[in-house]
C-alpha cells in the first residue's frame, strides 16, 4: 500500500444536502486532480481527507494514509488553502516558523529549514514582509512553502491558481511543477480549469455533483510541462474531453 | 496631521471656538475656566477627583471588560451556548442602564459596589457584543489552516485566533472605556460618602457645581473629563500593543491594509 491515499465510499452530508457521494479513488506518488463544475463538493472531499468538515457535518466512509486512518499524525496532510490563506499578521518568515512546528527540531535546524526553503521557492528577502506586501504569485509560494515545512506525507492544493490571471498562473504552474512536484510526495488539486488540470496532473478524476467519480483521464504528458505541450493535438483532445465532462 | 500637531493645535482651536460659544451664551470665559481648575488644584480637590474617578472608572471597565469577552467568548464559539443566554442578555442589553441608577441606589446605597456595578454593566454588554461578533465571525479558513499545520492549542490561540478577533476586541474595549467614564459621572451623581478616600470624583463635583452655581467648576470638571478620557484611552491602546506584542510575538499594530 506503500505512503498513499486510499478513499472508500466517502460520503459528506451538510444537513439534508449531499455534497460527497460514495466516493472512491487512491492516490500514489503522483499528482491527481480532483476535476468538476463549482459547487460539486470537490473542495470538500480535501477538507474531508484534512478532517475538518467542521460540526454538524456527517462523513461517511474510510480515508487511509499509508494503512493508517487519516488524523493519526499530526502535520501529515499539507494543505494551501483557496486564496491563500496567510494570517494578514504574520510576516513571511513567522508563517514559516508556524508552519515547521511538529516535532522537537532545534531553533537553529528549524532556521536552517526556514532559510533553505525560502531560498529554494525564491523568497529569500522577503521574510520581513506581511502578506499585503507579496504579490499574487509570491503569496502563493508563500502558501506552499509554509505548507511543505513539516514535509508532510501528502499535500492537498485548493484551486491553486484560481486568484492569479495571465503570467502569474503560467509562473505558478512552472513552479508547482518544478518545485513542489520534486518534493516526492503524493498531491491531490481541485481545480475546474481544464488548463491548470492538465498541466500539473498524471491522473485527472472528473466529479459528477454532488462529489462521485464520473470518469477518469490519464494523462501521458512527460513532466516538467512547459506551456509547449499545450500546442500538441492530443492535448486538445484532452481539453476537449474536459470541457465536455461539463456538459 | 500629526499627534504633535494635534496636541498643539486642538487646544487653540478649542480656546477660540470657547471663546465665541461662552461670549454668546454668557458661559464662563477660558480665563475663568483656568481660574476655577486653579482654585480647584490649590484646595487638593482636583487631583483627587481625578484619582477617584479614574479608579472607579477603571474597576468597573475592567469587571465589565473581562466578564462580557468571556462571555462573549463562549458565545462567539459554542451556538448552542448562545442559543441558551443569548436572549437573556440581548434583552439586559437594551435595558437602559441610566435607568438602574435608581432602584441599585435604593437596593445598595450609593457606595463603591453599586457604581462599579453600573459601570461593569455597560461595559460588560459592550465587550460581549463585541467579542460575540469577533468570535462568532472568525474566518473558517483559520481554523482549517491550523488544523492543515497541526498547531498545538496555545500556539492557534496566540498566533491565529487572538490576532484575528483582536483589532475588533480592542474597538469594543475602546467604546466600553468611553462608556465606563459617562456611567461613572452618572453613578457619582447619585452621592458619594462624605468621608474616606472614595467621597468625591469628578461627577460629584459637577453636580455640587450645579447646586452652587459654579459654572466654571461645572464646565472645567467636564473638560477635565474629556481629556481624561483621551490618556485613558491612550494607555489602554498603549497597554494592549505591548501586551499583545509581549504575548504574541506579533507587532501586529504595524500591519496594514
Amino acid at each position: 500500500m506503500g505512503g498513499g491515499l486510499v478513499v472508500e465510499n466517502l460520503a459528506v452530508r451538510y444537513g439534508q444536502a449531499l455534497a460527497v457521494d460514495s466516493l472512491s479513488f487512491t492516490v500514489n506518488d503522483e499528482t491527481v486532480v480532483l476535476f468538476g463544475p463549482s459547487g460539486c463538493g470537490k473542495t470538500t472531499v480535501l477538507k474531508a481527507i484534512l478532517g475538518v468538515t467542521g460540526s454538524g457535518v456527517e462523513t461517511q466512509g474510510s480515508i487511509l494514509l499509508g494503512g493508517q486512518p487519516i488524523g493519526c499524525e499530526a502535520g501529515a496532510v499539507g494543505m494551501v488553502f483557496q486564496g491563500p490563506v496567510l494570517p494578514a499578521w504574520l510576516t513571511v518568515y513567522d508563517l514559516c516558523r508556524i508552519g515547521c512546528n511538529i516535532g522537537s527540531l532545534p531553533s537553529a535546524e528549524r532556521h536552517r529549514r526556514i532559510v533553505h526553503t525560502l531560498d529554494r521557492f525564491g523568497l529569500s528577502g522577503l521574510e520581513r514582509r506581511y502578506p499585503y506586501q507579496l504579490s499574487g504569485g509570491q503569496k502563493q509560494r508563500v502558501a506552499l512553502a509554509v505548507a511543505l515545512l513539516n514535509e508532510p506525507r501528502i499535500l492537498l492544493l485548493d484551486e491553486p491558481t484560481t486568484f492569479l490571471d495571465g503570467m502569474a498562473r503560467i509562473d505558478a504552474w512552472d513552479f508547482i511543477e518544478r518545485n513542489v512536484r520534486s518534493v516526492g510526495i503524493p498531491i491531490i488539486a481541485v481545480s475546474h480549469d481544464p488548463a491548470e488540470a492538465l498541466r500539473l496532473a498524471d491522473r485527472i478524476l472528473v466529479l459528477s455533483s454532488p462529489a462521485a467519480v464520473r470518469s477518469e483521464i490519464r494523462v501521458p504528458f512527460p513532466h516538467p510541462r512547459t506551456e509547449e505541450f499545450a500546442r500538441g493535438g492530443a492535448y486538445w483532445d484532452l481539453y476537449e474531453r474536459l470541457t465536455s465532462s461539463f456538459s | 496631521m500629526g499627534l504633535a500637531a494635534q496636541v498643539s493645535v486642538t487646544p487653540l482651536v478649542f480656546a477660540l471656538a470657547w471663546s465665541l460659544v461662552s461670549r454668546a451664551y454668557n458661559l464662563p470665559s477660558v480665563a475663568e475656566l483656568a481660574g476655577a481648575i486653579a482654585e480647584m488644584v490649590r484646595s487638593g480637590t482636583y487631583l483627587h477627583d481625578i484619582l477617584v474617578s479614574s479608579i472607579r472608572g477603571l474597576a468597573g471597565f475592567f469587571v465589565g471588560f473581562g466578564l462580557g469577552s468571556l462571555t462573549g467568548m463562549l458565545t462567539g464559539r459554542y451556538v448552542r451556548f448562545f442559543l441558551a443566554v443569548g436572549g437573556l442578555l440581548l434583552f439586559l442589553r437594551w435595558t437602559p442602564v441610566l435607568a438602574l441608577l435608581p432602584i441599585t441606589v435604593r437596593v445598595a446605597g450609593i457606595g463603591e459596589g453599586p457604581k462599579i456595578f453600573l459601570i461593569a454593566w455597560a461595559c460588560y454588554f459592550i465587550s460581549w457584543t463585541y467579542t460575540h461578533v469577533a468570535v462568532a465571525g472568525l474566518n473558517p479558513a483559520y481554523v482549517w489552516w491550523s488544523d492543515s499545520l497541526g498547531l498545538s492549542v496555545i500556539a492557534r490561540f496566540w498566533k491565529v485566533y487572538a490576532p484575528a478577533v483582536a483589532p475588533t476586541l480592542v474597538g469594543g474595549a475602546r467604546v466600553a472605556l468611553a462608556v465606563a467614564m459617562i456611567v461613572v459621572v452618572a453613578a457619582e451623581f447619585s452621592g458619594t460618602f462624605q468621608e474616606g478616600f472614595f467621597r468625591d470624583g469628578l461627577g460629584y463635583r459637577i453636580s455640587r457645581a450645579v447646586e452652587t452655581n459654579r459654572n466654571d467648576i461645572n464646565v472645567s470638571c467636564i473638560i477635565t473629563l474629556g481629556l481624561l478620557g483621551i490618556a485613558l484611552d491612550f494607555l489602554l491602546v498603549q497597554f494592549v500593543k505591548r501586551g499583545l506584542r509581549r504575548l504574541t510575538g506579533i507587532d501586529f499594530y504595524r500591519v496594514e491594509g
